[in-house]
């Protein structure tokens, strides 16, 4: 529900209260709260997927029950409210030699920085928080707060691997929004404008018509736009800055209970958030693939859900198949390679357009 | 020092007391000497031979054998007695004069009637008899025996006296401040191309000497040298091979962790598997570990754990 | 064109540290990301275990020999106990032999899944390790079948060994060859052509060949720089000349000779080879034959010293047994193949970047029990 519509609706309902301004922030806050409760059922359902996809891959069973009890429920489901509630509970450690401020304040930030994308994603023709004329382009924009952030974490903790791991994280995500940005354009090219609800009404009329089988030079931006999605949210083969092995945790390293919590939070929600803008951009939005059938609210909100879910999917899959590359090999990745594929793009996909209409 | 006088001289008594002679022991008037000696007696009865083969043979400084051959089997004179005696002259046995060589014979004696034809059939083919093994390795062993003989050879040329022992098959002993360039010497003579330092050891071997044994290896030529050297306890100190064989960097400082011996010209010669303000060289015999570390209190008997 | 410099930093990687394979602490410094020096301290599993053989007898060292290398524990029992049997000049029958050689290519191939696995890991590839140690647990059920234990084993006594092989052990031996072999493969596809892989250990480390044998440096770490040097082969003890098996060599697949990849791949033609080994040792085995006929009862070695090498699978073993002709040593040196491994890391690893420098740690496959003892 936008808003507005809030709006408009809390004011025909009590048309004789002559001071309008409670009412814009009860219309505010209620979807903002919605927002939150989604975000933190969608980080349990992810948490329990990533597990379990996580297992199979490598021949393991992961969580698993034999009934409601004290076992982790059956096939395992209440494992992620387990995670939960053992990490509310953790003591809460702050170093001594630690920036107190800076060290409390990122994992704020980046909460914020993954919190304030979701008012743009759009659910559904009328489910949308706020329908910005500027939807990709707000998205894209708030995306580097994130940057702010895992600096301020890697560089409070007054830890030299906190350090490593907050320079090569800045690094990695300002270098990656470059080529995402690039491979975004071609689609507002096509659409021919910024708002999220424009360009999925431009791919209506089937699975024909979405943005990725226009020309074949789609393809290639969607893949472009993909592989630079993971590197922004600290994925393997990019997930350099928090590398286990390497780092220790990386700039995680001073960070415990809910607060590491929240780190992980940003994380996932990140990563929706950007398979989100992928399906928008490239794979038709909620429209249901068949054309015009199929195709109710409901359905709209399940068709959002399900093709965001199968990229979420392929995200994890490739985290559990792929070692990790090094520092320089991602930055030549990303200057060498992906920019000017993406910069290719821009010019064959205007001249395909005008020479094919 | 008085300690180690001590000890030479209560290992004569054990030796004599071994014998049968008593009266010694108990003529001594100093009590600590002679309760110390008589502990010693204690437990060298319990296995006679080898106390005396420790003891004689160390305080003659001649190396014992190496490489898993009995001492009987060598000496041809030896064989020949047992052959005698197996079939049934045990006079020309009894008749030898030296004693400990008269232990040898009987106790190599003993070990032959067991299976005497296997006995006989090892001596009476083997001219040689220094091996008796496969032939692969009689030819290795005289392939070491030459290597060896070449290697004095050259190092008698060069360095005159720096080989110091006379059972050249088994090992070299070599003077300590003749290694740096002997060590070179092997490493880049194309006839011996030592390129690899296969184990560098420390050893205690009481009387107040460390040693420091290396085994040498040559990749190319596959041939294989033991050396060996010799320093007092009270001024150990080696000529560093660093610079010879990477690898003798970490051997060396290994060595002076766990004995003392100090290597000369090293780069960075510190202790590498203890801390480095341990006192001490643990794997010396007479080794008695520090009271506490950093107020930590390192308990010496089982019965103060709680 | 002007460079820039900086204050170096140290860093210290280790002593607790999942990637350094035990208790290491490296000391790095570091200009920016590319590494100027490192400095190895070692110590921190020092046991005293050289001190301890002085003052037990010859049988009661052998658990303290498990206990070194314990990821590899049948071959450092080999090791021993083929010295103290060449001092003491027991032959030992055929079965024992077989068995012997049967249980140290498992403990190889075992020994190896962990190395590459861990490996992996260090690398950022979480599933192959998980896959390497679920075909290891089949192996240390192989070894539970047979003497109990799953890591340290006690298992070859001077003159035999603990315990016979119990019945069902040879069919499923051949049964968990057959289901491993394929699984090689699949591993090869997996991680080993995988680009990123590639990228990450190719021309990384290079060690030549006259380094490594300066450095003292052997076993697959030296095979991978070109030279075919291999004890099973060049100084046969037991009964490996009997066996035929080739002994791989790096040849430089994706990038020098000698680099991680290498060193990643010989390993992994290794593990094949030690299958072939196994099944020529199990057909050729004798049906008939005591474990325990030749075991002395008394352990009394002749005055002298002995110095053996046999092969492990990080490299030579090599056990310096002195004897003063009583029942306890009088000095036993272990020469741990992984000490002379991580003596060459400033060597080769510095003047990479820190990523470079685990992947080359990862790559020696070191283990801190061999190299403090």
């Amino acid at each position: 529900m936008t808003v507005d519509f809030l709006f408009d609706s809390l004011v025909s309902f009590f048309p004789s209260w002559g001071n309008t301004d409670p009412f814009l922030i009860v219309s505010m806050l209620i979807p903002l709260v919605a927002t939150f409760g989604f975000i933190t059922i969608y980080a349990l359902v992810v948490i329990y997927a990533e597990l379990k996809v996580s297992s199979f891959i490598q021949d393991k069973v992961g969580p698993m029950g034999q009934g409601v009890g004290l076992h982790a429920g059956k096939w395992g489901l209440l494992q992620p409210i387990a995670d939960a509630l053992k990490l509310l509970s953790k003591e809460d450690i702050i170093p001594s030699s630690a920036n107190r401020v800076l060290f409390i304040l990122a994992p704020f930030m980046i909460f914020v920085g993954a919190f304030i994308s979701f008012i743009a994603l759009p659910f559904n023709s009328s489910i949308i928080v706020s329908d910005l004329n500027i939807g990709i382009f707000y998205i894209l924009g708030v995306g580097s707060l994130a940057v702010i952030a895992l600096i301020l974490a890697g560089w409070s903790s007054n830890n030299k691997w906190s350090l490593y791991g907050g320079m090569r994280s800045a690094a990695q995500i300002i270098s990656y929004e470059i080529p995402a940005g690039i491979s975004l354009i071609v689609v507002i090219m096509l659409a021919g404008s910024l708002n999220m609800q424009e360009i999925i009404i431009y791919q209506q009329g089937g699975i024909a018509n979405w943005i990725i089988f226009d020309n074949p030079f789609m393809p290639i931006a969607f893949i472009v736009y993909f592989i630079s999605a993971l590197a922004e949210t600290n994925r393997t083969p990019f997930d350099l800055p928090e590398s286990e092995s390497e780092l220790v945790a990386g700039f995680v390293t001073e960070y415990s209970g809910m607060r590491y919590a929240f780190f992980f939070l940003s994380e996932y929600a990140n990563m929706f958030v950007v398979s989100v803008v992928a399906v928008t951009g490239f794979l038709g939005g909620w429209q249901s693939p068949f054309s015009d059938s199929m195709d109710s609210p409901i359905m709209g909100v399940f068709w959002m859900l399900s093709k965001t879910a199968f990229l979420i999917f392929i995200m994890i899959w490739i985290r559990w198949t792929v070692p990790r590359l090094r520092v320089d090999q991602l930055m030549h990745l990303c200057w060498k390679v992906f920019l000017p594929i993406g910069l290719f793009n821009i010019f064959a996909v205007a001249i395909w357009t005008v020479l094919f209409g | 020092m008085s300690a180690d006088m001590d000890n030479s001289k209560i290992i004569e008594l054990v030796l004599g007391a071994l014998d049968g002679d008593m009266d010694t022991i108990n003529a001594i008037e100093d009590r600590v000497v002679r309760s110390k000696a008589k502990a010693a007696l204690f437990k060298a009865k319990k296995d006679p031979e080898g106390y005396r083969a420790k003891n004689i043979v160390s305080s003659n400084d001649s190396e014992p054998s190496s490489k898993a051959v009995s001492n009987e089997v060598k000496d041809a004179s030896l064989i020949n007695l047992v052959l005698k005696g197996l079939d049934g002259d045990m006079d020309s046995v009894n008749a030898i004069e030296d004693r400990v060589f008269r232990s040898k014979v009987k106790s190599a004696l003993v070990k032959a009637k067991k299976n005497p034809e296997e006995f006989k059939k090892l001596n009476h083919l083997s001219t040689k008899s220094v091996d008796t093994e496969t032939v692969e390795k009689t030819q290795s062993e005289s392939k070491k025996d030459s290597i060896s003989f070449k290697i004095k050879e050259m190092a008698d040329s060069k360095f005159p006296g720096s080989i110091t022992n006379e059972n050249i098959e088994d090992f070299l002993l070599v003077k300590s401040d003749l290694w740096y360039d002997f060590a070179d010497m092997l490493k880049n003579e194309s006839s011996f191309l030592f390129d690899s330092l296969q184990c560098q050891t420390g050893f205690d071997i009481g009387e107040d000497t460390l040693e420091a044994r290396y085994n040498l290896h040559s990749m190319t030529k596959n041939h294989y040298i033991e050396i060996r050297i010799q320093v007092p306890v009270k001024n150990p100190q080696i000529p560093s091979v660093e610079t010879v064989w990477r690898i003798a960097d970490w051997f060396e400082r290994e060595t002076y962790d766990m004995f003392g011996i100090e290597f000369l010209k090293h780069r960075d010669l510190r202790r590498i598997l203890l801390p480095e303000d341990w006192e001490g060289w643990p794997l010396r015999k007479n080794y008695e570990v520090q009271e506490t570390y950093h107020g930590i209190v390192i308990p010496k008997m089982k019965e103060g754990w709680e | 064109m002007g460079v820039i410099h900086g204050e170096e930093m140290v860093l210290n990687i280790g002593p607790q540290h999942p990637a350094t394979h035990g208790v290491l602490r490296l000391q790095v410094r570091t200009d920016g990301e590319i590494v100027s020096q490192i400095t190895p301290y070692l110590g921190y599993l020092h046991r005293c275990f050289e001190k301890h053989c002085e003052n037990v007898t010859y049988e009661q060292v052998i658990p303290f020999t498990d206990r070194c290398d314990y990821l590899a524990s049948m071959t450092m029992n080999f090791g021993y106990v083929v010295a103290m049997e060449e001092m003491l000049e027991i032959k030992v029958n055929d079965r024992v032999q077989h068995i012997r050689v049967v249980m140290a290519e498992l403990q190889r191939i075992a020994s190896h899944l962990l190395g590459l696995g861990a490996f992996g890991l260090d690398i950022g590839a979480f599933t192959p390790f998980l896959h390497m140690l679920r075909d290891r647990e089949r192996i240390l059920d192989l070894f539970e079948m047979t003497c109990g234990a799953r890591l340290l084993y006690n298992y070859m006594w001077i003159g035999g060994l603990s315990h016979d092989l119990p019945v069902g052990f040879v069919e499923s031996t051949y049964k968990f060859l057959d289901y491993f072999e394929p699984k090689i493969d699949e591993f090869v596809d997996l991680l080993v052509h995988n680009k990123i892989f590639v990228e990450r250990t190719a021309d990384i480390g290079v060690m030549p060949q006259d380094v490594a044998i300066s450095y003292g440096v052997t076993g697959p770490n030296l095979r991978a720089s070109g030279l075919k040097w291999d004890l099973r082969k060049d100084d046969p003890y037991s009964i490996y000349n009997k066996f035929d098996f080739k002994v791989p060599v790096g040849e430089g697949g994706k990038g020098t000779v000698g680099d991680c990849w290498d060193r990643f791949y010989v390993r992994v033609l290794e593990m094949k080879e030690s299958i072939k080994i196994v099944r020529q040792a199990l057909s050729s085995m004798p049906k008939d034959g005591d474990v325990h006929q030749s075991l002395p009862k008394k352990i009394k070695p002749p005055v002298g010293s002995i110095y053996k090498r046999t092969e492990s699978p990080r490299g030579d073993l090599g056990y310096y047994i002195q004897s003063d002709g009583s029942n306890i040593p009088y000095r036993l040196k272990m020469r741990s193949p992984a000490f002379t491994a991580l003596s060459v890391i400033d060597e080769i690893a510095a003047g990479w970047l820190l990523s470079d420098v685990l992947a080359i740690l990862g790559s020696l496959d070191i283990v801190l029990g061999e190299i403090d003892r």
